[in-house]
């Protein structure tokens, strides 16, 4: 049975369903929402753990932190400008190699100030040491936030699930949840040992020489390498479970395509009307989603646009002095291939600008008619 | 790392922990800049001219050390009774606080102190006790400083006073409704206990010259005040119903009568003249004038005394002077005044007055009172061998306070010194440490810098009998830049209130001001910066991000091992206790 949930309140259930202890978070649009339902369900009795009313984002990620060295399961959530408070904690997350798990709402970052949808905020923490996964719909956020806990839990990762703010975190969708038992049976008891011991106290982030700082990092680094493995096991045991999966990429329709279209996040929804209505036109288009950011799926991502000619990559965020930054990512992992395809970029529906059917399929006829694209990314605004 | 059933073991493979401790890194060596925490003092101190330490003694009150504060006070003035009450307290007028919103009430506070605290005489006597015996000339505030800090420091003192009770000026120049005579005498009296013999009723030069005494002490001490009023020098000044302030002010005060009839003038416009007038008022005259030649603005009288003498209906006659007494029938009639306008600065700096051509007027008077001034009477000592300056008053060198006859040392309004309570109690004080100074063979101007407060006029008492164990450092003043008002909230001074009504005031001779009410004085103590003095806020402490105040007994140190030189101590410290040094 299905029942009709913003995004938000469908990832609240995750994280209720996930039998989460703790939760130290700060309200924040558009995740508030989150925020409110985890207070509802304590009040309650439904959430099997506490809610921590934090005086901002760096303590919520701070309070989550020291929860999880003490051995129990911890969520988190925000958006934009509360997720930049946090960055300091979010590499002491990972270096401290804690299993948390949080739902950012991607938002704008200011100035100027504004709340739609814009990956810019979770996306500039790329290099935090976080797992991160980028959600199309209400239904697969709350299913990645399950799935998050038995990843993060097994190879102690802290791992971050994106949602569009607004197009996911408040649209109404009708969303499958769960039954405890069923979630039971994939999500097994936080099971990771107390780091805390009042008998014989010890400290936790201490200082270390240059050759153990490299030698901790490296070994953080392969044990992300291992995620690639336990993401896969994790989906195909849900899929086996629940009876729904998602890759770390999805291809729709690539295998003939002569342009792939490469999208992320909510706008993945209307790109694959849009590849519809080329076929239907005749016009050979794909589509890639991607899901993982970090670790990145390189491997699979030159399987799928090995043979294709042209790409066009559609980024909701925008690093300045280069371009969107899931295409850099794209170009990067597509650099060994022996025969490249033809990649454009294009900057779309920053801070949840309209991006219609209409204006994917002409960014993938434009595409296809390039010849030599510039580094460079295409703006795609309605107003010019 | 994969799978489920991770041991502590395995985490303790990836993630670095420690058991040992932190304190083998020691960061501190990163930075060359570091805080010190150093008490310092007030500009209020600074501008006291008895260096009172008004800062710590706020602090001891704040928590609740009320004897301790007075005790304070007390070590460098031995009359908080009589400051609280008529000082001019320069003080406020230099008060941090005053930047912020209002100056806070430091004489109300002194006087708070004086009036409900409890001394113990037995615990200021001096340790040690010494053989050189001292003779003060005079028992006004001068002599009687003199005599108490020379009594704590072990000297047999004895003071000659020619008048019947002591206390000088503060007893015959100083009305009761300003200056109950209670408060002053116990005052005294603690002076006494302290072992200082005052004989009174001793004109020095007709009951025992001062030749006699250089005999029997080692040092003299002249504190004889100015005692003569001024003489107007114009026509018709020996006529009945003229006489001069200073001379009226003493003849009530040793509870005689003085005639005076219907209408009175009073020249002047120092708090003599306005004591003159409230005091004739006090007496049943209803028709009294100042006359002064400058402005209000120019008027020595403190400000609140003049408003005062208004409120009780005296009438001020600005920009005008006396040019002729006019008798009818041999007795005074009236005056010819003329109207002056302001000029150029004088000496004194406030701007000199000429007078008006054409502008004469004429006032009916029946009683004139002089009160333009004051010079000592120095006939009993003209024939020691003192040198007199030309304004008649004993010759001093400022610094040493040294008259031209060894050991003899003179001060007070009667050396010249200014003519305030505060300054007399300050110009005794600096003839104490002349005094020993002379005795043990030490340099009375190196000793005064030494325990000099900031650079100005006053020292510390306590800093030169015991420096080591002093818990400021006087020379560093903290300015009003340096204090963290963000840990002050905005409040209104708690003022003296008036406690008698008009209409009783001006019938009896009962003080007229009354002590702020012991409920208030809390708020007026917590408005105190207490620049420079530590209070144990523990700021400093609590915000040191790196675990480095540590808070002793008396006071906080710093662990420069760890200390990154941040700052925040210094910056958040709310009374610039704490600086930062060093580095660049």
């Amino acid at each position: 049975m299905k029942t009709l949930l913003q995004g938000n309140y469908a990832v609240a259930e995750a994280v209720r369903l996930a039998k989460v202890q703790l939760v130290a978070a700060y309200p924040i649009t558009p995740q508030t929402p989150i925020y409110e339902k985890l207070s509802d369900m304590e009040n309650d009795g439904t959430l099997p753990g506490v809610m921590m009313r934090t005086e901002s984002e760096h303590s919520a990620m701070a309070a989550c932190i020291a929860a999880s060295l003490t051995g129990v399961r911890t969520f988190t959530a925000t958006a934009s400008q509360g997720l930049a408070l946090m960055h300091e904690m979010l590499h002491f997350a990972s270096g401290n190699r804690v299993p948390i798990v949080m739902c950012n709402v991607n938002r704008v970052v200011a100035v100027p100030w504004a709340f739609g949808s814009d990956q810019s905020d979770s996306l500039s923490q790329r290099d935090t040491g976080w797992l991160q996964f980028y959600c199309e719909d209400a239904q697969e956020a709350l299913d990645t936030v399950i799935q998050a806990y038995r990843i993060a839990e097994q190879v102690l990762l802290p791992v971050m699930v994106a949602i569009d703010g607004f197009f996911t975190s408040h649209f109404i969708e009708p969303i499958e949840i769960p039954d405890q038992a069923t979630v039971d049976a994939f999500l097994p008891a936080f099971n990771i040992p107390t780091r805390f011991n009042e008998e014989d106290p010890a400290y936790i982030a201490n200082v270390v020489n240059p050759e153990q700082y490299m030698g901790y990092r490296q070994k953080s680094f392969e044990d992300m390498e291992s995620t690639r493995s336990v993401i896969k096991e994790a989906n195909e045991e849900f899929k086996h479970i629940v009876g729904r999966g998602y890759g770390v990429v999805e291809a729709v329709k690539t295998d003939d395509a002569e342009i792939v279209l490469v999208t992320s996040g909510a706008m993945t929804s209307t790109a694959r009307v849009a590849i519809q209505s080329l076929r239907d036109k005749g016009v050979k288009a794909g589509l890639l989603k991607m899901k993982a950011l970090r670790p990145f799926p390189t491997k699979e991502v030159q399987d799928i646009l090995k043979n294709t000619p042209k790409v066009a990559v559609i980024d909701r965020n925008i690093s300045l002095g280069k371009g969107g930054i899931w295409c850099q990512e794209i170009k990067a992992a597509l650099y060994p291939l022996e025969k490249r395809p033809l990649i454009t970029g294009y900057i779309a529906g920053i801070c949840g600008a309209d991006v219609s059917p209409d204006m994917i399929e002409d960014m993938a006829v434009q595409a296809l008619e390039g010849e030599k694209p510039d580094d460079l990314p295409i703006w795609v605004r309605r107003d010019q | 790392m994969n799978g489920s059933g991770i041991t502590i073991e395995d985490i303790r493979k990836i993630v670095p922990f420690s058991q040992g401790s932190t304190e083998i890194f020691l960061t501190g060596l990163w930075s060359s800049r570091k805080p010190i925490h150093i008490d310092k003092t007030s500009p209020c101190r600074q501008a006291c001219p008895i260096g009172n330490d008004i800062p710590r003694a706020f602090y001891e009150a704040s928590m609740g050390h009320y004897d301790e504060a007075l005790r304070i006070f007390r070590q460098d003035n031995p009359l908080p009774g009589v400051c609280g009450r008529v000082c001019y307290h320069p003080c406020e007028h230099r008060c941090n606080r005053k930047d912020y919103d209002e100056a806070v009430n430091v004489r109300g506070f002194e006087r708070f102190l004086a009036d409900n605290g409890k001394v113990d005489i037995e615990r200021e006597k001096p340790a040690r006790h010494r053989q050189e015996k001292i003779a003060i000339i005079g028992s006004g505030p001068a002599g009687l400083s003199a005599a108490y800090h020379l009594a704590r420091l072990g000297f047999p003192v004895t003071i000659f006073e020619a008048l019947p009770k002591p206390g000088g000026m503060l007893r015959y120049g100083i009305p009761e409704y300003r200056l109950p005579k209670g408060i002053l005498d116990r005052e005294i009296t603690y002076i006494q206990e302290l072992g200082v013999e005052i004989k009174t009723g001793v004109m020095v030069g007709d009951d025992k010259s001062l030749i006699e005494i250089q005999k029997d002490y080692q040092a003299m001490y002249l504190a004889i005040g100015a005692h003569d009023g001024m003489r107007l020098k114009l026509e018709g000044e020996n006529l009945p119903g003229v006489m001069d302030g200073i001379t009226y002010l003493r003849t009530i005060s040793s509870g005689k009568k003085v005639k005076l009839g219907k209408k009175i003038a009073v020249i002047g416009g120092g708090n003599t003249a306005i004591d003159c007038a409230r005091t004739a008022r006090r007496l049943g005259a209803k028709d009294i004038t100042i006359i002064y030649r400058r402005s209000r603005s120019e008027m020595p009288a403190l400000a609140e005394d003049v408003e005062g003498m208004e409120r009780e209906g005296i009438k001020i006659e600005l920009l005008a002077t006396p040019k002729r007494l006019i008798s009818e029938k041999g007795k005074l009639s009236g005056l010819e005044c003329v109207r002056m306008k302001l000029g150029e600065a004088d000496t004194s700096g406030r701007p000199r007055p000429f007078p008006i051509e054409g502008s004469e007027f004429f006032i009916p008077v029946d009683s004139l009172i002089a009160a333009i001034g004051q010079i000592p009477e120095t006939k009993s000592v003209r024939n020691f061998g003192l040198s007199i300056g030309k304004s008649g008053v004993i010759q001093i060198s400022p610094e040493t306070t040294a008259t031209s006859v060894k050991g003899v040392f003179a001060g007070g309004d009667g050396a010249d010194a200014r003519a305030f309570v505060a300054d007399a109690i300050a110009s005794g004080k600096l003839g104490a440490l002349a005094i020993f100074c002379y005795l043990d063979g030490k340099d009375i101007k190196k000793e005064f810098k030494n325990h000099q407060i900031g650079n100005e006029q006053s020292f510390s008492f306590q800093h030169f009998i015991d420096p080591e164990h002093y818990p400021a450092d006087l020379k560093k003043v903290v300015p009003y830049e340096r204090i963290n008002t963000l840990c002050f909230p905005h409040g209104t001074r708690h003022n003296n209130p008036e406690r008698v009504s008009l209409k009783e005031a001006v019938k009896t001779f009962q003080e007229v001001i009354g002590g702020v009410e012991p409920s208030q004085m809390p708020f007026e103590i917590y408005r105190c910066f207490k620049c420079g003095t530590c209070t144990r806020c523990d700021l400093c402490f609590l915000l040191c991000p790196d675990i480095s105040i540590v808070k002793g007994v008396d006071k906080y140190t710093i662990k420069k091992d760890f200390c990154k030189g941040c700052g925040q101590c210094a910056a958040t410290c709310p009374r610039n206790v704490i600086e930062m040094e060093g580095g660049q």
